[in-house]
């Protein structure tokens, strides 16, 4: 009896925690939650890490013709175009300009914009009746061309930026100085 | 002695513990967005294929979401139910929708250990309007509920 007693005791509790745990059991729904990331990066990095330069150079004015000087967008070297009594003449060679894109798309077309609007250069130490230089818009070149530009498989550009300087037709000589104006390349998606 | 053996007996009887676990978060990647003019969508399938509008630039591609079920009954179907907050950023701006969850397999149901892996795509949705995305990092939730 005693056995029995002790055996309907235990069978008991048994059931009594089966039930505790299948009841814990019983629910049917497991739930996980986890976080979700996306990332925007519309800023890319364009920085000119070499500017335009149209070197060191003799310039006669004239008041009937102009003089030119083109700096190739591909190998930065410069042509000179003197077809009437202005004159240029080199004393040091100018170079290219130089625009590294990074932190783009791999593998995009991008979108280069050039000047739209013709540049000035002027002297800032030159007295205030000294000529200037004229850059184009219509004359501002690179490599690659607008329209052709893409990203590398990392995510990386390089534009080559040329142009053409023009004296104006004046009277007036140009002063020794340094002659300087500022333009901006863009790149976007 | 008995009582013992019969809470080990039933010990030994139990499921293992169910459990949902997520092995790869859901990620819709880098991108750069170039127009929000209107509402523009990227989804990625739960096979990890990308589908999207013109107007986003993918830096790094999304990846679809991996979850690990395991400690259910076995050869059982199971149904799953996916829920989204949106994505935000605490750098402001407009926030992203999350929508469209694609589970697959297409009708889960455990093996032979009570377990399944499933694999869960998405859709991303922007604000549309002209709304503005700075450069950010954008979180959101995901639940995943698993009933059988």
């Amino acid at each position: 009896m005693k056995v029995l007693k002790q055996t309907l005791k235990a069978s008991a509790i048994g059931a009594i925690t089966a039930c505790m745990v299948f009841g814990m059991m019983d629910a049917k729904a497991e739930d996980a939650g986890t976080n979700i990331t996306a990332q925007v990066t519309n800023t890319i990095t364009w920085v000119e890490t070499q500017a335009l330069d149209f070197g060191e150079f003799t310039a006669l004015s004239h008041t009937a013709d102009v003089s030119t000087i083109t700096i190739d967008p591909t190998t930065g070297a410069p042509t000179y175009g003197n077809p009437g009594s202005a004159r240029i003449t080199e004393i040091t060679a100018g170079d290219r300009g130089i625009f590294d894109g990074s932190g783009i798309a791999p593998s995009v077309s991008m979108t280069l914009t050039l000047p739209t609007a013709d540049v000035t250069l002027t002297c800032g130490t030159c007295t205030g009746g000294n000529p200037t230089f004229t850059v184009p818009s219509a004359n501002f070149t690179s490599d690659p061309a607008v329209g052709a530009v893409s990203s590398d498989a990392g995510g990386l550009v390089t534009v080559g930026v040329g142009a053409r300087l023009t004296t104006i037709a004046t009277a007036a000589p140009y002063e020794d100085g340094a002659y300087s104006g500022a333009y901006t390349v863009s790149l976007n998606y | 002695m008995r009582f013992f053996l019969t809470i080990a007996f039933l010990l030994l009887s139990l499921p293992a513990m169910a459990a949902v676990t997520v092995t790869q978060p859901l990620t819709f990647g880098e991108f750069a967005l170039t127009d929000n003019s209107a509402p523009r969508s990227m989804s990625i399938s739960a096979l990890g294929v990308l589908s999207k509008d013109t107007q986003f630039v993918t830096i790094i591609p999304p990846q679809e979401a991996i979850v690990d079920v395991s400690g259910f009954p076995t050869k059982t179907n199971l149904i799953i139910n996916i829920t989204f907050n949106n994505l935000t950023s605490v750098d402001g701006g407009d926030s992203f929708t999350i929508s469209t969850p694609n589970i697959r397999p297409n009708n889960p149901k455990t093996d032979n250990a009570g377990e399944i892996t499933l694999r869960i795509g998405a859709t991303l949705t922007t604000s549309g309007g002209g709304g503005f995305y700075p450069d950010s990092t954008y979180n959101g939730l995901m639940t995943v509920s698993v009933n059988y």
